[in-house]
Order: C-alpha cells, then structure tokens, then sequence
C-alpha cells in the first residue's frame, strides 16, 4: 500500500467498517482469525451491505457472503486484473477521483515497456529490476508531465488500460477457476455499492506476487474513488495484536522506526542519506538520533548518524532466509523474542539446521516453545548440536504496562494488571538489564566501534524497573528549548531540524505534557460514524480515516453527507471536521495546489495507479557541502517487482502460466528452498491458514486447554471428489506429502472445497491449519514440513498459501 | 388319605419365587424412595442416602434378572408347563374369575374344577410375570439411557412406574391369599415346603390334582 | 428482584468461533474436556456436565451453493421446564427472573432431568452424583452483568435484555434475514411455555437436529400426571381390600359356621 498511496497503513479502522456498503473480502478469513471485524461487518450487512468472499475455501466468513467464489490459491492477480479491465473498458471508474486524486493523466517515460511477462530494466543476472525506464516525463522544474485527456498513449491510464486489456473473465477463469460470469457479478456489485471496502490479510500477503496482489486492491479502489472515504480503503488486517505496532518499530531490515529508509553502506554521511532519500527523511533521522543518542548527538558529529551500523543492500536477509545463513554459519547467536520460527518457518527442516550451527540462542517467551527446544524434537541428532540454548521466562502481556498499535494504527496504552510470577520479567526490562549489562563490560573502551553503545542515551528506570511509559515517551519526543515533551505532531513538524527528538516521528503527540492521549478510553461517538476521537489515540496525529481530503469536493467540502469526515471551513480559513485532515497544511485552502493533495505522503501527492520513480522537488548537482535544502524533497515508494501487477504463477504450480509461458514465476521472487515438486508426482495445490481457536505459531493457545478442546488437532479439508479417488472418508487420516516432508492428519472430506476446473483440467485443493509443533500440551504434527521457502521480491514474506503436494490414506 | 400330600412346586420354582420375592420387595422400597418426594423423604433415611438406595436398586436389579433365568435354565420344563397352564385359559378361569370377588371376601361360591392355576394366579402369573419383564427392560434402558433414543427412554419411566404399581397391587393380593385368606391357606406351604394336602389339592385344583394321581 | 430477561440468538450473525463455549468455561470454572474433530470443526458433541455450552456446525451443499450454519446449544431456561417436572427430589426450580436452576444440595444426580429435557442439556457428573446444566450466569446477571457468553460474543449474535426489547429485535432480524433465507424462522419461544432463549434459525429446526416442537413429552404427562399421582393409590387400594377380605372372610365364616355350614379349608 505504501506505494500506491504513501503509507504502509490500513486506511480506515475497524469501527468504520460499519459505514462500508459492500466488501470484498479475499485474503482475509476475518470471522475466524480476526474475529472482531465481523462485529462492524455484520452491522454494515444489516443496513444492506454485500459481502463478496473469495478464497481458496469456504471458510467461516465465506459463510456470511452474498457472494462466495473458490479460487485456486496463489491466482488472485487474474481475476482482479480482469476487475480492473472490466472497470476501465465499461467506465465503470470514478472520473472526478481518477483525473483529480490519482496519476492517471501523468505521462510515463517513452522508455517504459512491457514485453513476455517482463517489465523493461530487468536484470536477468541479480534478478532485479532496474526502475530507471519506469518514471514519468518530467519538466524542467522536475514535474511529470500531465495529459490534457485520458486518451493520451503516454498518460499512466492508457498504460494500464493496455496492461489489462489481456485480462479478460475469460482468461481470468481458466486461471483462477472460477467462473467468468461470477468474476463480473463481483466486479459489478463492488461498483455499483460505494463506498466498497476491500480487506486482505495473509492470505494475500504470503505469496510471491504478495504485494502486487495488494496493488491490484489500490488500484480498483482509486478507480472507483473509494480510497480516503468511511467505508471505503483497503484494510490489512494484522496477523498480531501488536503488528503494526512492531512495524512502525521498524521490524523490517530496510527499515528504521516510523518507516524512515534504513541507510546504506553509500550513504557515509547524514547528508548523503538525504541527498539518497530526500529532505523529508532528513529531520526525522535527526530526530531520532537524537532520541537514541541524546546530548551525544550534536550537529558537529552529524548527530551520531555514524553509529548507526549500515545496511549492505545485496546482503539482506529477509528471517526466512536466516536459518540457511545460520547454517552457512554467518550468525553466532540469535535472540528469539516472541517468534516461534521452528513452527512457523515454511520448509521448516531448516530452521533446525540453522539452529545447530549457532554458537548461543536466547529464546525469551512465557511458554517453552518448540523454537526453546528445538534439540528436542523427534528424529534430531542432539549429541551433534553444539549450540548453548538460554530460556528467559517472559511475563505474560497481562503483566506488563504499555502500548499496542493495532491495525488501524490505534496506539493503546495499558496498565499491568497482575504481577508476573515466578521472577517472570516483562521484555522491556530483560532488554533494559541486558543492555546496562553490556554498557557496563564496555565501560573505558576507546575502540570506535563501541562508542554507539557508551553514547547511547538509556534512561528508563522508574522504581526500579524500565518504565513502558518512558519509552513512549522518548517516541513522543522532546523539545530541546523547553526540555518537555513535543504536544503534537504539529509542534513537531513545525520545530527547526536539531531541535526535536523523536523515537518514531509518527508516534509525535501521543503523549504531550502530563498526559497519555494512548490511555484515554472514552468511546464517545457523536457522528455515528465509529471515529471516537477521544478513544486512545492513532497515528498520525490523531487521524482515523487516512487520506480523508479525499472525501471532500474539488471545493473542500464533503462528497458524502451520510459520512463527513473533514471540510474546509472557509470563514475560518482552516481544514476542520469530524476527523482529523490529513492534509499537506490545515490552513492551505482546496485553490491552493497543496490543499488538493489528498496523498500527501507521495511525491505527486495523488495515488499511484503506476507506480513510477519518481522524486519530488530539484536536485543540485554538484549538491553544495554546507547546504540541505537543495536536495530532492521526497522519494516515492517502490514496487521492486514492477510498476503494474502482473499474473506469475507460484513457484510450484500444477499448471503453465497462460498468459507469457516463458516467464511462469515471478522473476524477482527470493527462492530459499532448495526442492520443488514435479506436478506429475505431486498433483494437489495445498493452502495454509490459521484457525480461530489458535494464534499464530500455536505456542500460547496449544497450551491453554479450552482452547485445545474446542480445536483439538491439526487437519486437511479435502474435496468430496478427492475422497472418493483416494478412498479417504471424513474423519480418516490422510497423508500429506511434498517434496520437502510430510505429515499425517485427520481428514475433513467436506463440500466446502470443491475440484476447480483450471485452464480445462480438474485441480483439486487441499486445506491444511499450520498452528502444530511437536512440544505444548497438545502437541501435533507440523504443516510447514511440507511447504515452501520461496519470497515476495518486496514484502519478504513466502508464500506460505500454495505448494504442490501428494495425499494418500494413512 | 387325609395325610397325604402332593408336590406341587419343585425346588427350582421356590428358589425363583421366594427369590423374587425378596428382590422385588427391596427394589420396591429402594425404588420408591424417588417415586414421590414424600415417599422420598419417609423412605430414603432406610437406607441411608438416595444414592445407597439407589446402588442397592441396582444390584438387587442385577439379583432380580438373574434369579428367574437360573431357574429357567434349571427347570425349563417346569416352566414351560407354567406357562402352558397359565395360557390355556378357558371357560373354568372366567368363571372363576367372575365369582372370585366374592369368594374374596368370603361369601360362598360355587367354583368350577380348576387346573394346578386357578384362574387367579393364571391372572397373577400374567399380570406378575409381564410387569417384572418390562420392569426389567425398562430399568436397563433407565440405567444405561445413553444407549438407547430418548423417545424410548422417555417411556421408560411411566412404564416403570405402571408396572411397579400393577406388580406391587397383585404382591399385595397374591401375598394375602397365599397366607392368611382362609380359602387357600394351603397354598402357602405349597410354595413353602413344595407340596400341599391331597384333598386341598383335589378341592381346589381338581384337573390338576386328577391328571397328577393319574399318572 | 430481577425482572425476567431472555436472550436473542441470532444464528445469522455467529461465525462458529467458539468463544461463548470457552468464555462459560472461564467463567463457571469448568473444566476442559479432551476431544477430537467430530466433523466440520467442531470437536464437543453435546452439552456436558463441564461443558454447558457448545457450538454445532451444520453443512449443506445444494444447487452450487455451500450453507455453513451454526447452532449454539445451552439451557433454554423453559417456564415449563420438563427437568424440573421429571425432577424426583425437587431439586429444580425456577427464580423469579426466570432461570431453571439445580441445587446441588438436593439434586442426587438421578438423571431424570437428563432423560426428559427435549434438548438433551443437563448431564450427570457420576463421580459427584450430581446434575450440571448452564444457570444463564445468574450470578452475573443479578449483579448487572451479562451472560460471559453473550458478554465475549464478538459477531454479536447474542444480545441480552428485556423481553420486549429482544422480541422486537428477534423481528425486525427476521424480517431483514428472510429475503436471503426464505426458511429462516424464529424458534425456542414458544416452546416449553416460553423459553428465555429465543433464535432466530436460517433453516428448519431438523436441519439442525432439533426437535420442532418441543413440549412436555407425552410420557412425562402419563408419568407424572397421571401414575405418580393417581395410580400409586391403587396400592393401599389393594392393600386395602386385602385387609377387608381378612376381616369379611372371617366373619362371614363364623356367620356359617354358626349355621353350621361348611367351612371352606
């Protein structure tokens, strides 16, 4: 989503959904595994709101649909491509919006090309792309140049028109099995019921073309202007209670908190970075270096920019690439915090062959996970297995105060509410020790690189614990002149460089001078339209619905009367309204060229139906030593694997791609596993997912025994047809085997997988939950033996939702 | 003449009587306790708690079944004769059974020649006989309830309670005529030491009594 | 005293996750069963005496068209309830505000109750030799709180309040399932004399193994009615006359042996 419309953010919040007419659910099995979405969505469907569910399955939410379609996993770009195709040759868009709030009219580099499933610049050797012949035409102040009419041949809508004009329903139904007249009865009623709401989760992410299925949802949102409106936007619906949280945190390598670029080894000095990533990443890094490194940070040393280790970005590691690394023995020791990677890794044999050429792994979580024992798994030569294994027992998250930002980047404070036992310690305070610790053996050191450790600025004790509230804190920031805390995001942006410190510029204002806007709880609601303003607080300042100028009129005002969000007030000069503007400058009118920006978080300051590169504002060359201002202003984000989405097949796939056979997978996935099945020997597309009564990697809820009783074993959902050509019954036991390993389960045979006719021949899925590992009160087989390590080129994440496999009676 | 006596229940047909009799009337008093609440509350201290009551109903139950089928296997004969007699009901046992009220009570009657049953205790043997069998069968389905349908488990409990309360009014009866009515005093030891007077034998069983001496 | 408050069901709504089972559990301090899938993903067969709610799952694929219903099974809390009728120690009984409730200092564990509740729910520890059903949380409600069921329920299938008010409700979801759902049909409510749980199905109660009309069974009505209270006096009826006769027999015989007649031995 970041680079189609500058965040990497759900766009709207849970409550809102209520306000959505219809859904499109694909990607996502919300009743079960985010179950308080149904709350919103079931009270959106008693007002009239569709719900359309595609999925590889008729799961728990499928069974709320008006609409349910099964589709073959890993094919989701076919027919969104054809959704897109459709919407553009009937006109289905939203003129205003595309012409307005999109690059549509922008024109792309004649140099832009699109032949044989490839994209012009691709490097065939490190299997990238070059985005060099992806940017627009630009004028001399460095603007692209804009089409007077959608019918230009250069102008970004011409292109995609051309892209898609190969996805037909027809073309999409033999690739996706499903059928052409249920992709346009999709495709027309999301039109035709706006605002329309399309939610994803791992199901869209876990594949190697994760990110431009994710793409293909932003662009029929932007075509059909349901971007920036209540009920509209995409909602990425997180794995964890804390994942957006961790990623604004920067859990991802290219990252540093509030999703600053991670500098490279290019780029020696602050200024380089800036010149590298644009002046807008320039204040932010000095804020947070001085959040890191404190009075240590001055202008003199570049504010301790230096002692930031440096990426080396052809040797990034994506965590499942790790344990190969392991194995090759490029880590010594590995800290493990609330990951349970010997269960959750695709492939997962690996993980242990990682872990056994470590010097020392340190687990830390509340219950002796399979990844703490790993040496104890059944078949593993533990006399060979050197590594020295340390357990820290953590507290439970009942015994710990702090915040979690969910996905609607709600930041929520809360209070410990029980003491941890048995000398259980909270993460923050194992971290604080272990790094006083550190500090201490380093103490005296002379050699530089020890410096960023005795320079750091570490100071969370508060009766004699590391206090949550600190630390937010110190993201909140300080003001240099006052000593006190930054009081708003506003306050921030508007404090010269060097004189704010922020831990994560996005969190400015949570908490202002005497107060925790993270622990306010009242859920008032005045406007009906689930805002509650003063209920915790989200970033960025407070906003509820992102990109929300973009519900108003070429005038400011609301589009929507049922649903106002903002408005210009023109007798008050201000932006205003009943959320928070997300807009350039309040007091920055609709006539002024920043007040119609409604994605202020790119570069062209629409939304990217393409997404070129592009860098706003004018580069100096030779940049003058002394000065900042005169480098580039704000980088757009990238798609690695292309400007539009494009249909590759999954790395294994029991058919050929239809629409270029000579270039079947993405050729900028990251394979990691080192096996792949043949479709002969291994006939059945396998999908994995999570199941309502287990989290994640199963290590707490496997060992709660409700829990257990109410979802007792792993399984495998097979068709009604495959049961009966394998003389399996419902309730046998099935094996399931690829390539990489297998596992023996309790069969489902059950009509909510059916056999799908692909590209004229029957396929048939297979449905297994992966939640299993071989330690817990309930111990059960695990499903990521038999899957594949193979990653998004963007995201990192591997596609988890299709392999080839084999089944047979156990 | 006058001393003589014939047999008339063999030693397996006492064992099975006195038996049941034994069983049924524990089972009844165990039984009741949960019948009505007051019955509960006057019965129920007998035996200590409901839940002794009711682990005494089920062994004496187990007792219960298991006595009459010994003796079937023991003496299948004589039971086949039993029932034989009991079934051919004729013309003499509706007599009888139409002047039996009154002879009850003690008027006199006159009563036609009857077989080793008299049309009373063919309709005791009956009545007795058909409310133990269901009494069993439905105590089972009771006992283990999660074997069978609901329906029938249902159906169980009127019929349990019906049965109790024909079985126990024909005790009630068949106990007092085999004792202290004077008519068929005799009886008693019939069942008690096996055999009974000759000439009470040819006085009230008269088909019996000839067809025994006969042979 | 609490008024009387009922519970709306709304099947439409539930997604299956389970959480009403594993809330009551939380709540009520129950203890967790070992189990397996039973088919769907559904692992509790039938209420027990530590599981006093559970979720069915119910499959149907017809015309192209894949149904996936659920059915939450509890106490319906009857206002003329069969288990307390069936109850042979007055164990059972009913509060003001409307809960069927067993007190475990009379209750013997008997399995009466478990025979006789159209719905199978309450169920016999044998350890304990006491009956175990939902109480519909009473001590939550009578202190304000709703059931921990309806309490943790995210989709909002179940609401919780007055009468009136969920009647209405019950209503107007109807009204709004039915054009989708054409069997969809409002059931529990006048079962029993009225139950405190009223659903809203999308199917036919057979579709759901429920019984349609669920009443006082026949044989409870022969059992208790009829043979408990009346047929017991045949009994001492017999006894009676048992008693009479000794007396009669006796007296008349004298009478004859005064005449000199013949006495009858």
């Amino acid at each position: 989503m970041s680079p189609s419309f500058g965040r990497g953010a759900m766009t709207n919040s849970w409550q809102d959904m209520m306000n959505s007419e219809c859904f499109l659910i694909a990607g996502s099995n919300c009743a079960e595994n985010h179950p308080i979405a149904m709350k919103w969505v079931n009270r959106a469907k008693a007002k009239g709101a569709k719900i359309i569910v595609v999925d590889p399955r008729f799961t728990r939410t499928a069974a709320k649909a008006d609409i349910f379609a099964q589709i073959r996993p890993g094919t989701d770009i076919a027919y969104l491509g054809a959704m897109i195709n459709y919407y553009i040759q009937n006109k289905l868009y939203d003129e205003t919006y595309v012409l307005n709030l999109t690059n549509a009219l922008l024109k792309v580099s004649k140099d832009f090309k699109f032949e044989d499933g490839l994209f012009s610049g691709f490097n065939s050797e490190k299997k990238k792309y070059d985005y060099a012949s992806w940017a627009y035409q630009l004028d001399e102040n460095n603007k692209p140049v804009k089409a007077d009419s959608l019918d230009d041949p250069d102008c970004v809508f011409q292109l995609l028109k051309k892209h898609f004009s190969r996805y037909t329903f027809d073309v999409a139904e033999k690739i996706t099995g499903i059928p052409a007249d249920k992709i346009k009865l999709i495709a027309d009623t999301f039109a035709a019921a706006k605002p329309g709401n399309i939610f994803y989760a791992l199901g869209m992410t876990q594949h190697t073309t994760g990110v431009q299925g994710i793409r293909c949802y932003a662009i029929i949102q932007l075509l059909l202007g349901n971007v920036g409106k209540a009920g509209g936007g995409i909602q990425a619906l997180r794995g964890e209670p804390n994942v957006q949280g961790s990623t604004d945190m920067a859990n991802l390598n290219a990252n540093l908190p509030g999703y600053l670029p991670y500098p490279t080894n290019a780029q020696v000095t602050l200024h380089d970075f800036a010149v590298k990533n644009g002046s807008v990443q320039h204040k932010p890094m000095v804020a947070l270096l001085k959040a890191w490194f404190g009075k240590n940070a001055t202008p003199e040393n570049d504010y301790g920019y230096g002692w930031l280790p440096k990426n080396n970005p052809d040797n990034m590691p994506v965590q499942s690439q790790f344990f190969n690394w392991m194995e090759k023995g490029q880590f010594k020791m590995l800290f493990n915090w609330g990951s349970n990677s010997t269960v959750s890794i695709p492939d997962r044999k690996m993980v242990a062959r990682g872990l056994s050429k470590l010097e020392m792994l340190v687990v830390a979580d509340i219950f002796n996970t399979e990844t703490a024992q790993f040496w104890r798994e059944p078949g593993i030569d533990t006399k060979s297995i050197k590594t020295e294994v340390i357990f820290l027992p953590a507290a439970f998250v009942y015994e710990k105060a702090g915040t979690m930002t969910n996905s609607s980047r709600l930041v929520q404070w809360k209070e410990r509410a029980l003491e941890p036992l048995n000398g259980c310690l909270p993460d923050l305070d194992m971290i604080d020790l272990i790094f006083k610790k550190m500090r201490e053996l380093y103490a005296g050191s002379t050699d530089p690189k020890d410096e960023p450790i005795l320079k750091a600025n570490w100071d969370y004790d508060h009766d004699g614990e590391a206090s949550a509230l600190k630390v937010l804190q110190e993201l909140n920031g300080y003001d240099d002149n006052t000593g006190q805390l930054t009081a708003s995001l506003a306050d921030y942006l508007n404090a010269p460089i060097g004189t704010v410190s922020t831990g994560c510029w996005i969190y400015a204002g949570v908490t202002p001078p005497g107060k925790n806007l993270a622990d306010r709880r009242d859920n008032a609601d005045p406007t009906g339209l689930g805002l509650n303003k003063e209920y915790a607080f989200a970033w960025p300042g407070n906003i509820r619905v992102l990109y929300n100028r973009a519900s108003c009129d070429a005038n400011g005002q609301p589009i929507d009367e049922k649903r106002k969000l903002i408005w210009w007030d023109a007798a008050a000069g201000t932006w205003t309204g009943n959320d928070g503007p997300d807009v350039v400058d309040k007091k920055k009118g609709p006539d002024t060229p920043e007040g119609k920006q409604a994605f202020r978080m790119n570069p062209e300051g629409v939304g990217r139906l393409f997404t070129a590169s592009y860098t706003s504002g004018v580069s100096s060359s030779p940049v003058p030593a002394d000065s900042i201002a005169a480098v580039p202003v704000r980088g757009a984000g990238m798609t690695v694997d292309g400007p539009m989405p494009e249909f590759y097949e999954p790395i294994e796939s029991p058919t050929n791609n239809l629409l270029h056979p000579k270039v079947q997978n993405n050729p900028c996935a990251k394979i990691v596993s080192t096996e792949f099945g043949d479709p002969k020997d291994y006939p059945y597309v396998l999908t994995t997912y999570g199941v309502c009564e287990h989290f994640c990697a199963g290590a707490i809820t496997r060992n709660i025994p409700f829990l257990n009783e109410v979802m007792p074993e792993p399984f495998a959902e097979i068709s009604k047809n495959l049961g009966k050509k394998l003389g399996i019954k419902d309730g046998d036991r099935v094996e399931i085997s690829s390539i990489r390993g297998k596992l023996t389960v309790h069969a489902l045979v059950t009509d909510r997988i059916q056999t799908l006719k692909i590209n004229g021949k029957d396929t048939e899925t297979i449905g297994m939950p992966w939640s299993w590992g071989f330690a817990s009160l309930n111990p059960g087989p695990s499903t990521n033996n038999v899957t594949m390590n193979a990653c998004d080129p963007g995201a990192g994440t591997p596609e988890y939702k299709c392999c080839l496999v084999n089944a047979r009676r156990a | 003449m006058l001393k003589e006596r014939v047999l008339r229940f063999s030693g397996s047909a006492r064992f099975a009587h006195w038996g049941h009799t034994i069983t049924f009337l524990v089972l009844l008093f165990t039984g009741l306790t949960l019948f009505t609440p007051a019955l509960g509350r006057v019965l129920t201290p007998l035996f200590g708690s409901h839940v002794t009551a009711s682990s005494i109903h089920k062994v004496m139950a187990v007792f219960f079944t298991i006595i009459p089928l010994i003796a079937l296997v023991i003496n299948f004969k004589g039971f086949v004769e039993w029932w034989k007699d009991v079934f051919s009901f004729g013309a003499n046992d509706i007599k009888f059974l139409m002047v039996f009220p009154l002879e009850f009570f003690g008027f006199h009657v006159e009563i036609p020649p009857q077989s080793k049953f008299n049309g009373g205790e063919k309709m005791n043997s009956v009545v007795t006989t058909t409310s133990c069998v269901l009494l069993a069968l439905s105590g089972y389905v009771m006992w283990f309830k999660d074997a069978f349908p609901a329906g029938l488990v249902q159906w169980c409990y009127p019929i349990h309670g019906i049965c109790m309360i024909l079985a126990t009014c024909m005790v009630c009866m068949h106990a007092y005529l085999g004792s202290f009515h004077p008519g068929s005093g005799e009886s008693f030891w019939g069942m008690w030491k096996g055999t009974v007077r000759s000439d009470w034998a040819a006085h009230h069983h008269a088909k019996w009594y000839n067809e025994v001496t006969k042979s | 005293m609490m008024t009387k408050k009922k519970v709306f069901v709304d099947t439409s709504l539930c997604t299956g996750c389970k959480a009403c089972s594993v809330a009551c559990k939380a709540w009520n301090d129950l203890e967790a069963e070992k189990t397996q899938l039973i088919t769907s993903y559904q692992s509790q067969a039938s209420t027990t005496y530590n599981t006093w709610t559970y979720i069915s799952m119910h499959e149907k694929y017809e015309n192209g068209k894949m149904e996936w219903l659920m059915f939450k099974h509890q106490c319906y809390h009857c206002a003329e309830p069969s288990c307390l009728k069936a109850c042979p120690v007055q164990a059972i009984y009913k509060t003001e505000s409307g809960y069927t409730l067993i007190d475990h200092e009379k209750c013997i564990g008997c399995g009466y109750c478990v025979a006789n509740c159209p719905w199978s729910v309450p169920k016999t520890n044998p350890e304990l030799k006491k009956t175990f059903k939902c109480t519909g949380c009473i001590d939550r409600v009578e202190n304000g709180i709703k059931p921990a069921c309806v309490y943790t329920c995210q989709p909002g299938a179940l609401h919780f309040g007055e009468p009136a008010e969920i009647e209405a409700l019950a209503q107007t979801r109807l009204a709004e399932v039915k054009k989708d759902h054409p069997k969809a049909q409002l059931y529990g409510d006048n079962a029993m004399g009225g139950t405190t749980y009223l659903y809203l199905l999308l199917e036919d109660p057979e579709f759901y193994g429920l019984p349609v009309n669920p009443t006082v069974s026949s044989s409870l009505v022969v059992w208790k009615d009829w043979v408990q209270p009346y047929g017991i006096w045949l009994i001492p009826l017999a006894a009676a006359a048992a008693v009479g006769s000794f007396f009669t027999t006796r007296i008349i015989n004298n009478a004859n042996k005064s005449k000199g007649g013949d006495l009858h031995a």
